[in-house]
């Protein structure tokens, strides 16, 4: 459990998610988990993986913490609807809807792979432009969201974040990443205690879990610079393509082949 | 520039201290809960405890309570986190994201206010 949390500790901080994506499939899939359990799990797992790589982040500046402030009335907002939401929703429901996450994940590290490639090649030496936020309105409306999913699945939700803050609000990529990693600890929280209270915190789970991420997400926010994410992306698509299927057939209660 | 610097490194300074404190306590009692547990076996019903309870666990040394508590550690990082920020924008006598900091706060307190 705690090799695990390390694997997805250390993907999470290379690739800018939450870690919980991984998370929650080996728990529920592997370990045998309910789901509300492991999402809680999850949940602290991305509070540690936040605090982790965000306290980088601040430090050099890269996090904008006054937008990250702003949007976190959103996402804390939406966390908390999610986090009751997902005490009444059956463990099926919420396999099922935590498949289509893991293929939206899977299709959105797709298609910004060519992007990003051209990002890292151009603004290598590390300088932020300077930048104007725009749309606020939509900005706040889309975190309510995106902390609806994170309550609800127990992921940190970087990935709808980052996507709406850099070409939503015309942040920079880099900035956007950094700025989602500071908010995703707060918004975590906002649903954590609802799932503590609820009793689904399962205590030497998550204990094992969390320090495996621990020392995962300290690796990775130390190697990201050093490491050439191509292939670490493509591995880690077919990954998500088998956990999302496999997810899906858990949801809806079928076995087929290999799933 | 000098000026937001503040406030960056003081919650850079509880994301930090926060998370390595809780990840040394978690790692404690998971040691403990190893050497005292005859066969480690992973358990999955043990719950995280009632504040009440955790405080008469942990004055008796149990290893789970010392787990519990440095999980709790590590949900209120955050919540510590944006405290601090509310100060150093007062400091800085930024009025509106004093608010704004304000505002996620009385959030987080209210979702602790559902929870219990």
């Amino acid at each position: 459990m705690a090799l695990g949390g390390l694997v997805a500790g250390l993907f999470g901080s290379l690739l800018g998610l939450g870690g919980g994506i991984l998370i929650i499939p080996l728990l529920t899939l592997v370990f045998g988990l309910p789901m509300q359990s492991a999402i809680a799990t999850s949940l602290v797992c991305v509070i540690a993986t936040s605090c982790g790589a965000a306290n980088l982040y601040v430090k050099s500046g890269l996090a904008d913490i006054r937008l990250g402030m702003t949007l976190e009335l959103g996402t804390t907002c939406g966390a908390i609807i999610g986090g009751l939401l997902a005490g009444i929703i059956s463990h099926n429901v919420l396999s099922f809807i935590f498949s289509l996450l893991l293929f939206y994940a899977a299709i959105s590290i797709i298609t910004k792979k060519d992007k990003v490639e051209c990002q890292s090649g151009d603004s290598s030496e590390k300088t932020i432009h300077h930048y104007k936020v725009e749309n606020y309105p939509l900005g706040i409306v889309g975190s309510f969201f995106a902390g609806n999913i994170s309550g609800l699945l127990g992921v940190g939700g970087g990935i709808i974040k980052v996507p709406l803050m850099y070409l939503g609000m015309k942040i920079p990529l880099k900035v956007a990443t950094a700025t989602s990693n500071f908010m995703i600890g707060v918004t975590a929280v906002a649903s954590c205690f609802i799932y503590y209270s609820r009793g689904d915190l399962s205590l030497i789970v998550t204990a094992a879990t969390v320090v495996g991420v621990f020392i995962g997400a300290m690796l990775g926010s130390r190697i990201l610079t050093l490491i050439e994410t191509l292939w670490l992306k493509r591995v880690f698509v077919l990954i998500l393509v088998y956990l999302w299927l496999k997810m899906m057939f858990t949801g809806l209660g079928v076995k087929f082949l290999i799933f | 520039m000098s000026k937001p610097k503040t406030a960056y490194d003081y919650i850079s300074a509880v994301l930090k201290w926060g998370s390595y404190l809780s990840f040394l306590i978690v790692l404690i009692g998971l040691v403990f809960y190893a050497f005292t547990t005859p066969t480690f076996q992973v358990t999955l019903h043990m719950r995280a405890l009632s504040i009440g309870q955790l405080a008469k666990e942990l004055l008796e040394f149990k290893p789970t309570a010392l787990i519990n508590f440095g999980l709790l550690v590590l949900m209120l990082t955050p919540i510590l986190r944006v405290i601090v920020a509310i100060f150093s924008f007062v400091l800085e006598k930024d009025l509106k994201y004093t608010l704004v900091a304000s505002g996620v706060l009385a959030v987080l307190i209210f979702s602790l206010l559902i929870a219990t």
